[in-house]
C-alpha cells in the first residue's frame, strides 16, 4: 500500500516537472527511475558535464542495502576493459581518443556524502580494469516501496571512436552517458531465486537493460549545433554567449540518447499520431524521401499487428560518413540508420537499417528484455519482423534487392546468414549475448532466430503468429519479458487457436530450435514411377500347367513413389507437392519424424516433379536444392547465367584492351 | 576536315580489316569458352535434377547463387583464379593482336593475309607490350589521384563537408575521362608509329605518341572522343542486351549467343576503327 501512494506521488511529482508538459495522458509503465539531468555540451574537450538527480523506486518485498549503476562510458578507459579484451584494440593513443565518466559528487537526499563508498565491480568477469558497474552502499537500507534519490554531478568525457557513442570532430552522438541504474529484479523474474540488481559490465558483443523512465534533460550547447533525442522537444533558448538550452522530456523509455551536429539538415513528418524528425546530412537530400516512407512502413506494420506505438515523437538520424560509428542503433524514440549519397533505389539496405532500429521501439523498447541475457529476445525477434515488413512493402522475394533482372529477399538473407555458417552448431539460443562461441553472437542471436521463428510462422500459420505477438505485447509490455515469458505465451495461443493441430503446444519446436542445435533437412532421395502389369504366369489348366497371361488393365497404370528422407536431427511437419504429367497436382502432408517416408501413387499418370515445401514455410531447412526433384530437368536457367557471364566476361575484356 | 577525313578513313581501313576481327574475336571467344565451358557443364552436373534453378526464370534469384556458393567454394576458387588468369592471358593476347591490326590498318587494300596479320603481332608484340604496360600505368596513376583519392579524403577528414568532397570527386570524374582519352591517343601515336618504323624503339615511339597527341590535339581530341564514345555505346549495349534478354528455350539461348557474338564483333571493329583513324590522322602526319 504505502508502494502504491509513493509511487503515485512520484509519478505526479515528475509527470509535472517542466512547464507541466507531459508526453503521454497515462504513465505506460511502473515508472521505477526517473533521471533529471542538466548537461553541458562543451564541444571542444568533447565532454558533458552535467548535474543529475536520479531516482529509483525500491518494488521489491525485501530492503536493498546497496545500488548499482552502469558507467558504460568508462569501457573507453583503457584497452584492458572488459570492452576492449573482447573486440581487441583500444581507444586510441591521444588523450583525446579517450572516454569515461568521472564522479565529481555524490550525495543522497539528505545530502549524505557517498563519493567514498563508490566501488567498482566485476560481476561478469573479475576483471579489475573494467570500471563499468560502479557500487554503491548506502548508510541505510532502501524500505520496500521507498524511493532513492541521488544527486549526482559528473563529466563525461566522450571517446573518438565512435562505438554507438562518442564524437568525431564536431559531430556528436552521445548514448550511454550518464550513470544509470541497473534494474533491480524480485524473485521469480526469469526464474530468479532471490532479489537483486542486474548491473552487467559493457561488452563489445552486448547490448543494454534497463527500467521504462522518465527523462528530463537539458542541454546547453552552443547555439550554431543542430541537435536531436529521444525526447520530446519542451523548450529551446537563446542564451547569450553563443549558447542555447534544448530541453527534452522523455516518458517511459529505458535509455535517453541525443546527437548534435552544426551541418544536421531536418526533415519533418507526420504518421497518424507521430511527429517523425529526420536529421541526416547535407547533400543526402535523395535519401530523405525513402528513410521516411521505411518509417512509416515499419510504424504500420507494427502497430497494426504487435501493438500501438504509443509515442507522439520519433527521431531518427542518418549519421555523416564522419559518424558512420553511431550508425544502426537503437533507442526506443530515436535510432540511427545507415545510409549514403547514390545508394540505388532497388538496394534496399538504407531501408532495411531504419525498418530494423525502428523495430527496437517495440522489441527491446516497449517490450524490455534484457538485452545482455538473452539477446536474440529482442535481436532475434526484431530481425524477424525487419524481415516480414522488407519483404512485405518492397516485394515478397525482393525486400533487400529489388532489381529488374535480379533480386532477393531479407528473409531468405538472413537464412544464408544461418545455414551457410559453420558455426550453427557450436551453441543453441540460451547464452548471454558476451558468452556466444567463437563468435557465433551476431549470427545465432540475429539470424537462427529469425529464421527460426519465421520457420514457427510457417508452421502455426500468419494469423496465429500474429496473436502470439499482440498477447505478448498485451501481456508483456512495458516491462521486462524473459525468452520463456515468450514461449509461454506462444503456447498458451496455439494451444487456443490450434488445439486441433497442436493440443500440446510448441514446446517440441523450441526444444529444437531455441534450446537446440540440430540442423533441419529433409530431402528428396528419388522419383520411381512403374508401369503397372498384367499378370503372365503358370497356371494350371486342363492340359497340365501352361504360362498365361490374363489382361487385368494394370498396364495402363503407374505405381509411383516420392521417396523422402529426413537428414537433419529437427522434425517437423512438412507439406509435399507433386506434379504428374497430365498438368494434375497432389498435395500431400508428413509428419517429418521418421527418418524416411515414401509417397505412393497409383494412377494413369507419372510423377514428373516433386517438391518438398513448396511454399518455404520451413525457413530453417538448410539445404534446398535437395528439396525438390524432377524427371524433366531444365537446364536452360543455368545455362543462359554462364552464357551471360561468359559474354560479360568478354565485353570486360574488351574494356581492359586499350 | 582532317577529323572527317579521319572518320572515313578509319571506316575504310577497318573495314578492310574484316577478316582480321573476325579473327580476334574467334580467338577471345575460344580463350574464353577453356574457362567456361567446364564451368557450367559443373554447374548443370550440381543443379542435376533438383528444380532449384526455377529461381532463375524470369530474372536471378540472387538466393539461387548465394545458396550455391560454400557448396562450390572449391571450384568456385578455381573459377576465380581461372578468371584471374584469362583475364591475363585475354590482355595478353589484346596486346598481340593489336600489333596484327595496326599492321593491317596501314595498307591500302585487302591484301593483307592472316599469315601477314600473325607475323606483323609477333614483330610487333614486345614494342607493344611496353608501350601497352607504360600507358596502363599512366592510366591506373591517374584513376588513384582522381578516383580513389577524394573516398579517402572522406575516411580521414574530421570536419570535411560530405557534399563537397561528393561535388568535387564528381567533376573528378570527368577530369579523369579525359586525362583517360589523352592517354589512349598516346597508346595509339606510338603503335600506329611503330607499326610503320623500321626500327622499333619503343621510347622514340612514346615520344612521338606525346608529340603528336598534343600537336594535333583538337583534332586527336575529337575524333578519339567520337570513337571511344562508339565504343562505349557498344559495351552499354552489349550490357544491357546481356543482361536484360532473358530466353527460356534453347533456341533462345542460341539467340541470345548470336546476338551477343555480333555485338562483340562490332566492339571489335570499334576499337580497330579507333586504331583506323589514329593510324591515317599519323600517315597524313
Ligand atoms: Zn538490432
Amino acid at each position: 500500500m504505502i508502494y502504491r501512494i509513493s509511487l503515485i506521488v512520484i509519478v505526479i511529482i515528475w509527470s509535472s516537472c517542466i512547464n507541466g508538459q507531459v508526453v503521454l495522458d497515462e504513465p505506460l509503465s511502473s515508472r521505477l527511475t526517473a533521471y533529471n539531468i542538466d548537461a553541458r555540451l562543451n564541444a571542444d574537450a568533447k565532454t558533458i558535464h552535467a548535474s543529475m538527480e536520479a531516482m529509483w523506486v525500491n518494488d521489491s518485498p525485501g530492503e536493498v542495502p546497496d545500488v548499482q549503476m552502469h558507467l558504460y562510458l568508462n569501457a573507453f578507459r583503457s584497452n584492458k576493459s572488459t570492452f576492449y579484451l573482447s573486440s581487441g584494440g583500444g581507444p586510441g593513443l591521444r588523450e583525446i581518443d579517450y572516454g569515461y565518466v568521472d564522479i565529481l559528487s555524490l550525495s543522497d537526499s539528505r545530502g549524505e556524502d557517498l563519493i567514498g563508498r563508490m566501488e567498482y565491480i566485476q560481476p561478469d568477469d573479475g576483471n579489475e580494469h573494467d570500471m563499468t558497474v560502479l557500487r554503491v552502499p548506502l548508510s541505510e537500507p532502501v524500505q520496500p516501496g521507498d524511493t532513492l534519490w541521488l544527486n549526482i554531478e559528473f563529466v563525461s568525457k566522450l571517446p573518438s571512436t565512435i562505438r554507438r557513442t562518442g564524437f568525431t570532430g564536431n559531430f556528436f552522438f552521445v548514448a550511454q552517458w550518464f550513470p544509470k541504474f541497473g534494474v533491480y529484479e524480485n524473485r521469480g523474474m526469469g526464474g530468479l531465486e532471490t532479489d537483486g540488481w542486474n548491473c552487467h559490465q559493457f561488452h563489445n558483443n552486448s547490448e543494454f537493460y534497463a527500467n521504462h523512465s522518465v527523462y528530463n534533460v537539458n542541454v546547453t550547447l552552443p547555439a550554431e549545433y543542430v541537435a536531436g533525442s529521444g525526447g520530446m522537444l519542451i523548450d529551446e533558448q537563446e542564451m547569450g554567449d553563443s549558447l542555447k538550452v534544448i530541453s527534452w522530456r522523455a516518458e517511459d523509455i529505458v535509455d535517453f540518447a541525443w546527437t548534435a551536429w552544426p551541418d544536421y539538415q531536418v526533415a519533418d513528418d507526420t504518421w497518424e499520431h507521430v511527429a517523425i524528425r529526420f536529421l541526416y546530412p547535407p547533400g543526402r537530400e535523395d535519401q530523405v524521401e525513402r528513410q521516411m516512407q521505411a518509417v512509416k512502413n515499419a510504424l504500420e506494420y507494427l502497430d497494426e499487428r504487435v501493438g500501438p506505438y504509443p509515442w507522439p515523437h520519433l527521431t531518427f538520424v542518418d549519421p555523416p560518413a564522419i559518424g558512420g560509428g553511431a550508425g544502426g542503433m537503437e533507442y526506443t524514440t530515436i535510432f540511427t540508420s545507415s545510409s549514403m549519397t547514390g545508394i540505388p533505389e532497388w538496394i534496399h539496405m538504407p531501408e532495411m537499417v531504419t525498418v530494423h532500429e525502428f523495430g527496437h521501439a517495440y522489441f527491446m523498447g516497449i517490450l524490455a528484455s534484457n538485452e545482455f541475457e538473452e539477446p536474440w529476445v529482442d535481436e532475434g525477434i526484431n530481425t524477424y519482423w525487419e524481415t516480414r515488413i522488407m519483404d512485405h512493402y518492397w516485394g515478397p522475394d525482393k525486400g533487400l534487392v529489388n532489381h529488374p533482372l535480379f533480386w532477393l529477399s531479407d528473409k531468405m538473407m538472413q537464412r544464408l546468414r544461418y545455414v551457410k555458417s559453420p558455426m550453427r552448431f557450436v551453441t543453441d539460443n540460451t547464452p548471454s549475448s558476451w558468452e556466444y562461441p567463437h563468435g557465433s553472437y551476431g549470427m545465432m542471436s540475429y539470424a537462427k532466430a529469425a529464421v527460426w521463428l519465421n520457420t514457427l510462422e510457417g508452421i502455426i500459420g500468419t494469423p496465429v503468429m500474429d496473436e502470439v505477438f499482440r498477447e505478448y505485447y498485451r501481456r508483456w509490455g512495458f516491462s521486462h519479458p524473459t525468452g520463456r515469458d515468450f514461449v509461454d505465451v506462444t503456447n498458451e495461443v496455439v494451444k487456443r487457436l490450434l488445439a486441433n493441430s497442436f493440443p500440446d503446444g510448441m514446446d517440441w519446436f523450441f526444444d529444437q530450435t531455441l534450446y537446440g542445435t540440430g540442423d533441419c533437412d529433409y530431402r528428396i532421395a528419388g522419383i520411381t514411377n512403374h508401369k503397372g502389369r498384367s499378370f503372365r504366369g503358370v497356371m494350371q489348366s486342363d492340359s497340365g500347367m501352361v504360362v498365361q497371361e490374363v489382361k487385368d488393365k494394370a498396364d495402363t497404370l503407374y505405381y509411383s513413389t516420392v521417396r523422402l528422407e529426413r537428414m537433419g536431427e529437427v522434425m517437423v511437419p512438412l507439406e509435399i507437392m507433386v506434379w504428374f504429367d497430365d498438368g494434375t497436382t497432389v498435395t500431400r502432408e508428413w509428419d517429418g519424424k521418421s527418418r524416411y517416408s515414401d509417397l505412393e501413387f497409383h494412377g494413369a499418370a507419372k510423377i514428373t516433379s516433386a517438391r518438398i515445401d513448396p511454399e518455404m514455410k520451413i525457413l530453417m531447412d538448410t539445404d534446398i536444392s535437395n528439396n525438390s526433384m524432377t524427371t524433366e530437368p531444365d537446364h536452360v536457367p543455368v545455362r543462359r547465367s554462364v552464357r551471360k557471364m561468359a559474354a560479360l566476361i568478354h565485353l570486360f575484356t574488351q574494356l581492359l584492351t586499350i | 576536315m582532317k577529323i572527317i577525313k579521319a572518320i572515313t578513313s578509319g571506316f575504310q581501313r577497318s573495314a578492310r580489316a574484316s577478316k582480321q576481327i573476325l579473327v580476334v574475336w574467334l580467338i577471345n571467344t575460344l580463350a574464353i569458352s577453356l574457362l567456361i565451358v567446364p564451368f557450367r557443364n559443373l554447374l548443370v552436373n550440381e543443379a542435376g535434377n533438383s528444380m532449384a534453378p526455377d529461381l532463375l526464370k524470369g530474372g536471378t534469384d540472387l538466393a539461387y547463387w548465394l545458396d550455391l556458393m560454400p557448396e562450390l567454394s572449391g571450384p568456385f576458387t578455381g573459377f576465380m583464379i581461372g578468371l584471374l588468369a584469362l583475364i591475363g592471358v585475354v590482355w595478353l593476347l589484346g596486346v598481340f593482336l593489336s600489333g596484327g591490326l595496326f599492321d593491317t590498318l596501314r595498307a591500302n587494300s585487302c591484301g593483307v593475309t592472316i599469315g601477314d596479320f600473325f607475323k606483323a603481332s609477333a614483330q610487333l608484340f614486345f614494342p607493344y607490350l611496353w608501350v601497352t604496360l607504360m600507358v596502363t600505368g599512366l592510366i591506373i596513376i591517374s584513376a588513384l589521384l582522381l578516383l580513389a583519392a577524394p573516398a579517402f579524403i572522406l575516411q580521414g577528414g574530421g570536419s570535411l563537408n560530405e557534399e563537397l568532397v561528393m561535388k568535387i570527386s564528381e567533376i573528378l570524374r570527368y577530369v579523369f575521362m579525359a586525362v583517360l582519352l589523352i592517354w589512349l591517343l598516346v597508346a595509339d601515336y606510338a603503335r600506329a608509329w611503330l607499326a610503320a618504323a623500321d626500327k622499333k624503339r619503343v621510347f622514340r615511339a612514346l615520344g612521338y605518341g606525346f608529340r603528336a597527341t598534343f600537336t594535333t590535339f583538337f583534332t586527336s581530341f575529337l575524333f578519339i572522343l567520337f570513337a571511344v564514345a562508339l565504343q562505349a555505346l557498344l559495351t552499354w549495349g552489349g550490357v544491357t542486351l546481356t543482361s536484360g534478354f532473358q530466353p527460356e528455350t534453347g533456341g533462345g539461348l542460341f539467340l541470345l549467343f548470336l546476338l551477343t557474338s555480333v555485338l562483340l564483333i562490332l566492339r571489335i571493329f570499334m576499337r580497330t576503327f579507333r586504331y583506323g583513324g589514329i593510324t591515317s590522322l599519323y600517315t597524313m602526319g
